[in-house]
């Protein structure tokens, strides 16, 4: 099932909603990209990663879209990794 | 005669024509012209101590001519004693009752013997009865005050005591208070009957009644016409049988042995006829030559501390102990210095062969011992084979592989979830095409390696384990076959998983080697471009490293199921060998494997108060919950698992216990009851021939547990073999009623030996004043085991 997501400005920067709640942020300060957090938020536990979709609420912040374009980026390119890498890993290359 | 070679039948209740006054006409025959005829009755019955006891007299000249029979190597008879059969009356609940009592006297004190007759009868020669034919209890106690002899007491117990019609004179008649008196105050030293068939009765009641030791009975002939001995009469046609005594041919013998149940038989089977045995012990002490004569029986060794008993049984077993480690050199040194300081040479050696079992000093308490207790000589025939634990354990192991398998990678992911670590996100607009970005990278797996290998190793495993089980010579010709196609399978299968092993290595080798050209590359070029072309190319590649780990880390969560602790329960049969009333097994530490005995391995490694599965831990957890760990949290798993596999080890090891009527013995940690199984077993050891040789039983074991039942077990052994013992407990040496003493002494720092039977004495010394003296305790115990004899003058 699709997932929808939001990325909307907060006080502290930039964040990611699902269903109305907080499960990513950016500090705009320092701009940090915490992976593990991410990682938290968008694949763990037996969370459905397979269409995600995130909505840039915030389309004409400069700053932000550079955030939101990090985010798409690294959900798509975690796509394309995860298409290379089949599911059972114990077959001979 | 030192020690006593067999049993003695005996016959002490014969009548002579000195019975008249009562007997009239039934004793005309028994005169002392017809003596012959007695002796030559009596050896024909192989009858080899006898007494002639007439009705309240006695005739010393009938009895002297019996006597001279002593002396005739043509005759068994070989001791006669002087004896009545007196009519005493004693007031019992029943009133004023008439019984029989035959007393038999010492006959080494002849002037006194001559003199009986003249305590029976007043100044005018009539018997001094005082209860119209019959003497009162004081009386006949003031008569044998007045003969002044050593003497054995028998009474009448003619019918058998189950019987419910009493014989006239018999103990019974007395009533039953007055016969528990006579029973409880050893008023008589025995219990006269003669019908073969009582005995049975007689023995089944004394068991019921639990007065085994406390009841002894003889037979007696009660014969009153030699011409029809063993006969009363002509009439007669009792089915009489004869007693065995286990004694010195000695009144002191006749007293030892008529006091202590043991040693009076029916069936002359004190000793074990079939049994080799060492006949004597010759040793040489500063040129005095020594021949101690040994009994088929126990004989045991007595004298002060450090005189050399212990040296004597290992010099006599040839120092044997040494070969098995128990005996040091330096002792052998310093016995054979000893004996070269005393100038002794022990001639004797017993060979291996002869010998049962030798126990030395304190040696029972570690034949117990776990370790022991499989290879020790003696024991290790009763035990089951171990139980092969191998199967179970592999079960288990392979449960446990699983869980912590898993563990291991879920503590690897956590591990590699908090390694994503941060980058930071571009805060400018940079043209991509101004750098080169190195995406995308491949990396070894060590993994797959490691697998192959496992599947590889666990194969050849498999093939050791079929190659054993191959090597049986019970293994069917067919299966054996079938094992040989299963091993080529196997074979050919690692072959295949090493082969695979080895390519995946080589692809490692190969990974390495293009990544640390890429690396090389990569230096070379980030030296070359812009700062803003480093800075998105860095970018980049976080990017694509972050994708990476978290597609990888997804991948491997995938594979991740949480395993559970099932198993199928299996039951552990303890294998049992039955011997006496003991149960010797064969088990593991657990009886049985289930998902309960998984949960508890791991259970049991946490602390108090852990609700918590170990499969939900986390690696910090873990550490956290692991009883006494005190190490870095990454070292947890790693010693759970070593905790684990010890406790399966320690469960599945085979044990070795003993069992009585299902109560683990071995459990009770007292090296007494460790003794006692020992004993009980060894005493009712049949099957091997040989002498049994033990230093001081006594350490091994409480005094209580001696008088209890280990007194007992001895003298069941003796029955069946030789038995040589060094003992310092006045108890193993009066209560077990010795075979035979040997006493090391020293005089003068002179080294010497006195030995025979605990009633032997000579115009040297008596064994008793030798244990009384030399054995701490011993006075005291032969006053016990004499209490019931105190009416004698001088024993």
């Amino acid at each position: 099932m699709k997932r929808m997501l939001q990325f909307k400005k907060t006080d502290a920067g930039y964040a990611c909603f699902e269903n109305d709640e907080n499960v990513f942020e950016i500090v705009k300060s320092n701009l940090q990209f915490d992976v593990r957090a991410f990682y938290q938020a968008f694949y763990s536990e037996d969370k459905d990663f397979e269409d995600i979709e995130v909505e840039n609420c915030i389309p004409d912040d400069k700053d932000g879209k550079r955030v939101y374009d990090c985010i798409v980026l690294l959900i798509s390119k975690i796509k394309e990794k995860l298409a290379e890498l089949p599911p059972e890993d114990n077959v001979e290359r | 005669m030192k020690v006593v070679e067999s049993g003695y039948k005996i016959d002490l209740h014969i009548h002579s024509v000195c019975s008249r006054a009562k007997d009239k006409g039934k004793v005309a025959f028994n005169t002392i012209d017809n003596i012959g005829v007695l002796a030559e009755k009596l050896n024909a019955n192989g009858v080899q101590m006898c007494a002639i006891t007439d009705h309240d007299a006695f005739g010393f000249d009938i009895y002297k001519s019996l006597k001279a029979y002593e002396n005739d190597e043509q005759c068994s008879v070989i001791k006669v004693f002087p004896g009545i059969e007196f009519t005493v009356e004693f007031i019992g609940e029943n009133g004023p009752t008439v019984l029989h009592v035959i007393a038999v006297f010492n006959d080494e004190d002849e002037a006194k013997v001559a003199k009986i007759a003249d305590c029976l009868v007043d100044d005018k020669g009539k018997t001094v009865y005082d209860k119209n034919g019959a003497f009162s209890e004081e009386k006949f106690l003031s008569i044998l005050r007045n003969i002044d002899l050593d003497t054995v007491l028998i009474v009448h117990q003619k019918s058998s005591l189950t019987s419910s019609r009493p014989y006239k004179n018999d103990a019974k008649t007395v009533g039953e208070e007055k016969f528990k008196e006579f029973v409880y105050t050893d008023y008589f030293e025995a219990f006269e009957f003669k019908n073969r068939k009582n005995e049975v009765f007689n023995k089944n009641f004394l068991n019921a009644q639990d007065l085994t030791e406390d009841i002894r009975f003889i037979t007696g002939s009660d014969c009153h016409d030699w011409q029809y001995y063993p006969k009363e009469t002509e009439k007669d046609n009792t089915d009489f049988v004869y007693t065995y005594v286990k004694c010195l041919p000695c009144f002191r013998g006749l007293v030892m042995a008529i006091t202590d149940h043991r040693r009076i038989k029916t069936v002359n089977s004190f000793f074990n006829p079939t049994e080799t045995y060492t006949k004597s012990i010759q040793i040489t002490i500063d040129g005095v030559g020594y021949d101690i004569p040994l009994s088929r029986g126990i004989n045991v060794i007595i004298g002060d501390n450090s005189i050399g008993k212990s040296l004597l049984l290992h010099k006599l077993t040839e120092y044997r102990k040494q070969q098995d480690g128990l005996l040091n050199k330096t002792v052998v040194r310093g016995y054979d210095k000893y004996l070269k300081k005393h100038n002794i040479e022990i001639g004797t050696s017993i060979p291996a062969a002869e010998i049962f079992a030798f126990d030395m000093q304190g040696e029972i308490r570690d034949k117990f011992e776990q370790e022991k207790i499989k290879s020790d000589d003696f024991l290790s025939p009763y035990y089951p084979a171990p139980i092969k634990s191998g199967a179970y354990k592999e079960k288990i192991q392979r449960k446990l592989n699983v869980i912590f398998a898993f563990l291991e990678e879920k503590f690897a992911l956590e591990l590699l979830e908090a390694q994503l670590g941060r980058f930071k996100i571009l805060d400018e607009d940079i043209e991509q095409a101004e750098s080169i970005t190195f995406v995308g990278s491949v990396s070894k797996n060590n993994r797959r390696v490691e697998g192959y290998n496992n599947i590889s190793a666990d194969l050849d495993n498999v093939v050791e384990e079929i190659e054993t089980i191959m090597e049986s010579t019970w293994l069917e010709q067919d299966d054996r076959k079938q094992l040989e196609y299963i091993i080529e399978q196997l074979d050919s299968m690692s072959m295949r998983y090493e082969k695979k092993k080895k390519r995946a290595e080589r692809e490692n080798t190969k990974i390495a080697l293009f990544q640390n050209a890429v690396s090389k590359f990569k230096q070379k070029y980030q030296s070359s471009v812009s700062d803003t072309q480093k800075k998105l190319s860095t970018y980049n590649e976080n990017i694509d490293n972050a994708a990476e780990a978290i597609a990888a880390i997804i991948r491997r969560r995938e594979k991740l199921m949480v395993p559970d602790f099932r198993i199928e329960k299996e039951t552990i049969q303890i294998q049992t060998e039955r011997v006496h009333d003991y149960e010797f097994n064969s088990r593991l530490g657990i009886t049985e494997i289930d998902e309960e005995y998984v949960k508890g391995l791991f259970a049991s490694e946490m602390k108090k108060g852990t609700k918590k599965s170990v499969l939900e831990m986390s690696q910090d957890e873990l550490s956290e919950r692991l009883s006494y760990f005190t190490g870095a949290p990454s070292e947890a798993l790693n010693e759970l698992k070593s905790k684990i596999q010890e406790k399966l080890d320690a469960d599945l090891a085979n044990k070795f216990t003993i069992t009585q009527a299902g109560k683990d013995r071995t459990q009770e940690l007292s090296s007494g009851l460790d003794a006692q199984i020992y004993f009980d077993i060894l005493s009712y050891e049949t099957s091997h021939d040989g002498m049994y040789i033990i230093d001081q039983p006594e350490d091994n074991i409480s005094q209580k547990a001696v008088r209890d039942y280990l007194l007992d077990r001895f003298k069941i052994m003796g029955e069946h073999r030789q038995v040589l013992m060094v003992t310092h407990r006045p108890q193993f040496i009066v209560n077990l009623d010795v075979d035979n003493v040997i006493f090391i002494g020293k005089d003068d720092d002179k080294i010497y030996i006195q030995s025979g039977a605990l009633e032997y004495r000579d115009a040297d010394y008596n064994i008793l004043d030798i244990i009384s003296d030399h054995i701490e305790g011993g006075l005291d115990t032969l006053r016990r085991r004499w209490k019931r004899y105190e009416k004698n003058a001088s024993v």
